[in-house]
């Protein structure tokens, strides 16, 4: 191959390639006659043919990226905190880089260690790094490194600490072995530094040869990382029994068991210090895991190996603090020192070579190596629930005799609710879940039915809880369990009480009790505080309206709506500012489909969320939710993305964000969001009929059908017939779709059996049946009046009107225009019926509709109000100011979907062309209709069809 | 492990770097030579000295030959593209080097390979000669597209952008993705027989 030649092939391929792939086939028939050698054409074909390999194919190779930005994290000359200038690159510790800066404020040099990106997204790890500082800036010892402070820069966290000018031992050891002297010495300031450490609680875990630096005649302990309090004793912290932490080759024998302590220092000093004076490699060594199992199956002792230098005081030392079982070492560094001071020749102790701890040992170490093959070698296991766990919160039992009390239960989830990390299992799910397990699903769970239902939520973690009275206060007793491989097999337990003394405290005890179970499940101190309202700020501070606020949720959870409003609207005589309450009550009003009593409610609970009387993660939601429902897309997306950022493990918040992208035309993009959605949420109502009109909007009919059957093993039949009518009307199999809405019609109740009547029509009217369609309707406003769904009623009443003006009963169309505008005056009704009227010649009828639009500021309404005057201009015959304002109203919604309304003005207005244009859009576009079918013309698709070129 | 940067070589880097900038072209490849030489010591000296430098990184091999060139000399290299390009070249002449030695052993030979460490890189072990066709593939390639070949190289080896690319190419964005998507089936052409 010559460049030149090359070249054309490049010409050529790029060629075929611009070509749609259904022409492919032609176009590269047409390149290769161009080309003159057989064997350039054969390299043409093979090229096309291997021009699409999978995305994977020569992706960067892992971790180089994050290599080369590291590097660029932190540079000579860069200035941390306004204070810290680095001046170089010292090296690399375990975690990330270490530079020296100099700290402009207190005018003296400084060691900087950075976290390295791999590891500064790990809220784990991070916490480690946190817990370094913490807890080692309480040492102050000369052989302990001091560590200053911790900070952020440009998202990279990093420590402040004293700087040393010093080598490791490994680099000193490299240079040559130690002399005696030098070695005692070390060996001294090792065990002293220990000391100062053990003696504030902390111990070391991780004692290596490069974690100690040799400053001149100064022996410097580094990285007190993975240290931890001696006391604790929570029953969730690293030293859980299965936790290993630390490098294998150094740690002591009931580390690798998991059960390390202040012990296991003096054992990986002891071994440090032998390595240190014999100066031989760590692999000939019998210490780690090769070196205990050799112990153990008895091959020579340490002892020998010490050079004849070591004083018989040392070497006992050592050998005492070498002890596999941590009872027969020395109980404290204390201890080790007076061995050294006072030399006592060694008592002859028998030994039997197979003691209980050996065997204990061979057995752990075997395990250990075990999981070192089978599992990835990471020395870190972790306890905490996976991030995107769920928790469920089993309502509080409330014996304290007072009623007010029994919505404790609301104000816990709530407070728990504020998680990032972790999701609260939603109590609407019971009566489902109750159902699967037991004939009535009435009666109210036991504990083990509790449990039972944690496990088939697959929820990482139970918690029960109950309020007490104790004397005049009250008692909150809390118990956690993480669920195991079954429902009585809980891998873990945990109970805490709190206490509070009178009725106000209440709030207080809820508050503690929140951050406890969300720090039980593994969400550092940090993560807690940063999500962490007052319980009595993110519900009500009244008892009273929280009471009622429960029954009324409660009421509404079992469809009772309408009895639900007079309790909610009494809790909030009780606390107006009820932020939950008045949100709950808008979703009430919405889903009674009264819109303008919804965003009246929507309204006043942004205001009182704006009092900080809502959870960041619930404040979110209700802005950007109340921005999508008035369709006012450019305020909701980037609310939802800093929802999204937030709460990444927020499946509504997810999904909003992907209705908000297939609302706004971006298809692939919302699609695809909803797939990811699903596959990392699971399935679910709103998630997969997301994905569903995703892959409509995307004209991929086979795939929405795939999914409706995933949304029917999940119990949503109905929707999944109505999606799978969607489906078969796209793929234009007309006879299936009726045949699947006729069913769902007959199998569905209430709403659901409604909206298939109008699907129904909409169908026959795609194919033309008008009459048919319209006969539809009558039938189905009648049943939807006899029910009292009035939105539902007014909404098919304007559509059959559209259709009785299309066949030409002007009259009657009007008629029915204005009655549907007068009996549901929302903003989608009053807009249709406006238009109808228009179109039938009723300008001034339209007008006066028109009149009783006085909703919402926001885009949407903007657009419609200039929709509506556009069709009244050309109701009266100025076409192409009505034109004019129509394509403003396009342009005022931001949407790319072709406008009918604009369509037909092009075509009064005699642009016949532009008409053609847009109509022969909305003929091909088969999700024209099915997307949105309550805001489309019956029959709006076909007549697009039917207009001439 | 603190790393010492050996005075004499620091004074060769900053010298290479006043070439590079000086428009020498031959600097660049003796700074490559000569990170190599380096970080090749390195590697083995890691594989020495500790259990836990029993592996190679690749990613620590990056950081290494980033501050090589950064640190404490008085020239910044400022174009950042031009360094990850040079680093591109580096690693993939280490990762070749093991690839080598690698598959060597596997047929017998006594070489010692370094290791590269799991879950840094995904090097399956029982991949490494596909890895080394890629190499070959793109010497080959070289002949007749030497930017396509550097493109293909700054990219799986660097990580690199179609932005990065570009500047470091001096060319526009669209010529790189051109390239790249030629580049790319010929080598999937090549390697998929």
């Amino acid at each position: 191959m010559t460049p030149q030649q090359w070249r054309k092939l490049q010409d050529s391929f790029e060629e075929v390639l611009r070509s749609p792939r259904a022409e492919r086939q032609f176009a590269l028939e047409t390149a290769e006659a161009a080309l003159e050698d057989e064997s350039l054409r054969q390299e043409l074909r093979r090229l096309v043919e291997h021009a699409e390999p999978q995305a994977d194919f020569l992706r960067p190779l892992e971790g180089i990226r994050e290599a080369m930005e590291q590097g660029r994290s932190l540079e000579p000359g860069d200035v941390l905190a306004d204070r810290f200038e680095i001046v170089r690159f010292i090296g690399r510790g375990g975690m990330g880089a270490v530079f020296e800066a100099f700290d402009r404020k207190l005018q003296e040099p400084v060691a900087i260690k950075t976290i390295a990106p791999e590891f500064a997204h790990d809220p784990i790890l991070l916490e480690r790094f946190q817990r370094e500082v913490q807890l080692a800036r309480r040492i102050t010892h000369p052989n302990v490194c001091r560590i200053h402070d911790f900070g952020e820069h440009n998202g990279t966290p990093y420590l402040t600490m004293e700087l040393l000018d010093g080598v490791t031992l490994p680099e000193s050891l490299e240079r040559g072995a130690l002399e005696i002297e030098d070695w005692e010495r070390m060996a001294l300031q090792l065990f002293e530094g220990l000391r100062a450490a053990h003696e504030v609680g902390i111990f070391h875990r991780d004692l290596k040869p490069s974690n100690l630096m040799l400053v001149g005649p100064k022996l410097v302990i580094l990285d007190f990382g993975l240290a931890r309090p001696v006391e604790s004793n929570r029953s969730n912290d690293f030293s859980r029994p299965g936790m290993i932490l630390g490098t294998p080759d150094w740690m002591a024998p009931e580390q690798l068991l998991g059960e390390g302590n202040h012990k296991s220092d003096l054992y990986s000093a002891a071994l440090v210090l032998v390595h240190a004076i014999t100066g031989t490699p760590a692999a000939n060594h019998r210490h780690g895991i090769a070196g205990v199992v050799s112990r153990v199956v008895g091959v020579t002792d340490i002892a020998e190996q010490l050079p004849a230098s070591v004083s018989p005081a040392w070497r006992r030392a050592l050998l005492s603090c070498l002890e596999l079982d941590p009872k027969l070492r020395p109980a404290s560094t204390d201890d080790v020192l007076k061995l050294i001071d006072e030399y006592q020749p060694p008592p002859a102790k028998p030994k039997s070579p197979w003691s209980w701890w050996d065997w204990r040992i061979a057995f752990g170490i075997l395990f250990f190596a075990l999981a070192l093959l089978i599992v990835v070698p990471r020395y870190l296991v972790r306890p905490e629930l996976k991030s995107d766990s769920t928790i469920l919160m089993v309502p509080t039992m409330n014996v304290t005799g007072a009623r007010i009390f029994d919505a404790i239960g609301t104000v816990m989830n709530t407070s728990v609710a504020q998680s990032a990390r972790f999701n609260v299992w939603q109590p609407e799910r019971l009566p489902g879940v109750l159902r699967s397990m037991r004939e009535d699903s009435s009666a109210k769970p036991t504990t083990s039915e509790w449990r039972e239902v944690a496990f088939r939520e697959r929820a990482g973690m139970i918690c029960f809880s109950t309020l007490s009275p104790i004397g005049s206060g009250f008692s909150l007793a809390v118990e956690c369990e993480q669920t195991g491989s079954t429902p009585t097999s809980p891998l873990s337990k945990s109970h805490r009480e709190f206490r509070a003394t009178d009725t106000n405290g209440v709030y207080g005890l809820v508050h503690e009790a929140g951050a406890w179970i969300r720090s039980e499940a593994g969400e550092g101190a940090t993560e807690v505080s940063a999500n962490n309202r007052a319980p009595q700020d993110i519900t009500s501070p009244s008892w009273e309206a929280l009471d009622l606020f429960e029954q009324a949720r409660s009421l509404s959870q079992s469809q009772r709506f309408t009895d639900a409003i007079p309790l909610l609207e009494r809790a909030l005589q009780k606390d107006p500012q009820f932020a939950m309450g008045l949100m709950t009550m808008a979703d009430l009003a919405n889903g009674l489909g009264e819109s303008e009593k919804g965003f009246a409610y929507w309204r006043k609970a942004i205001e009182a969320a704006k009092e900080q009387r809502l959870s960041n993660r619930e404040g979110l939601s209700i802005e950007s939710r109340y921005a999508l429902e008035i369709r006012d897309y450019a305020t909701a997306e980037p609310m939802l993305r800093e929802w999204v950022r937030s709460f990444p493990n927020d499946r509504q918040a997810v999904q909003y964000l992907g209705a908000c992208l297939l609302s706004t035309g971006r298809y692939e993009e919302g699609t695809e969001l909803a797939h990811a959605a699903q596959e990392r949420f699971g399935p679910s109502t709103f998630g997969t009929s997301l994905l569903i009109r995703g892959l409509g909007a995307l004209n991929r009919p086979a795939e929405m059908d795939e999914q409706s059957k995933l949304l029917e093993k999940i119990g949503a039949k109905t929707l999944a017939l109505r999606f799978r009518g969607m489906a078969a009307a796209m793929r234009g199999d007309y006879e299936r779709a009726e045949s699947l809405f006729r069913e769902l019609e007959s199998l569905a109740e209430g709403d659901e059996s409604s909206r298939a009547r109008g699907l129904l029509a909409h169908l026959v009217a795609d194919q033309g049946r008008l009459k048919e369609a319209g006969d539809l309707l009558d039938r189905a406003i009648a049943m939807d009046r006899s029910a009292g769904r009035i939105a539902f009623a007014a909404r098919k009443l304007v559509a059959a009107a559209y259709l009785e003006g299309e066949a030409g009963r002007r009259t009657q169309a009007g008629a029915m225009a204005e009655d549907a505008a007068a009996q549901d005056p929302s903003p989608y009704v009053i807009v249709d019926a406006v238009s109808v009227l228009a179109r039938n010649g009723y300008a001034r009828e339209a007008e006066r509709v028109m009149s009783k639009f006085t909703f919402e500021r926001g885009p949407y309404f903007d657009a419609s109000r200039l929709r509506m005057n556009g069709e009244i201009l050309i109701s009266r015959g100025r076409f192409q100011e009505g034109v004019a304002v129509l394509e403003n109203a396009v342009r005022t919604l931001g949407t790319h979907r072709p406008q009918e309304f604009l369509a037909r003005a092009l075509d009064l207005a005699g642009q016949h062309d532009r008409a053609y244009m847009l109509y022969q859009r909305i003929a091909k576009d088969r999700w024209y209709i099915w997307g949105s079918p309550e805001s489309v013309w019956p029959g709006t698709r076909y007549r697009a069809e039917a207009y001439p070129r | 492990m603190p790393v010492e940067i050996n005075a004499e070589n620091r004074g060769e880097v900053s010298q290479i770097l006043e070439q590079i900038q000086n428009g020498d072209p031959s600097a660049e490849q003796r700074l490559v030579n000569l990170l190599y030489g380096d970080l090749r010591r390195m590697a083995a000296h890691q594989l020495k000295s500790e259990r836990s430098g029993h592996t190679l990184q690749p990613t620590a091999l990056v950081h290494e030959a980033y501050f090589r060139i950064f640190t404490g000399t008085p020239l910044q290299v400022h174009n950042r593209s031009h360094f990850m390009a040079l680093a591109a070249q580096v690693i993939r002449r280490i990762l070749v080097d093991y690839a080598r030695t690698r598959t060597r052993t596997k047929r017998g030979g006594k070489d010692n390979p370094i290791p590269l460490s799991e879950g840094r890189l995904i090097f399956d072990e029982n991949r490494v000669g596909e890895f080394l066709f890629v190499h070959e593939a793109l010497e080959r390639l070289r002949d007749w597209a030497p930017r396509q070949s550097e493109i293909v190289e700054m990219r799986f080896f660097g990580g690199m952008s179609e932005a990065e690319m570009a500047a470091r190419l001096k060319v526009s964005e669209r010529t790189v993705k051109r390239d790249w998507a030629m580049a790319r089936a010929w080598l999937h052409a090549e390697l998929t027989v």
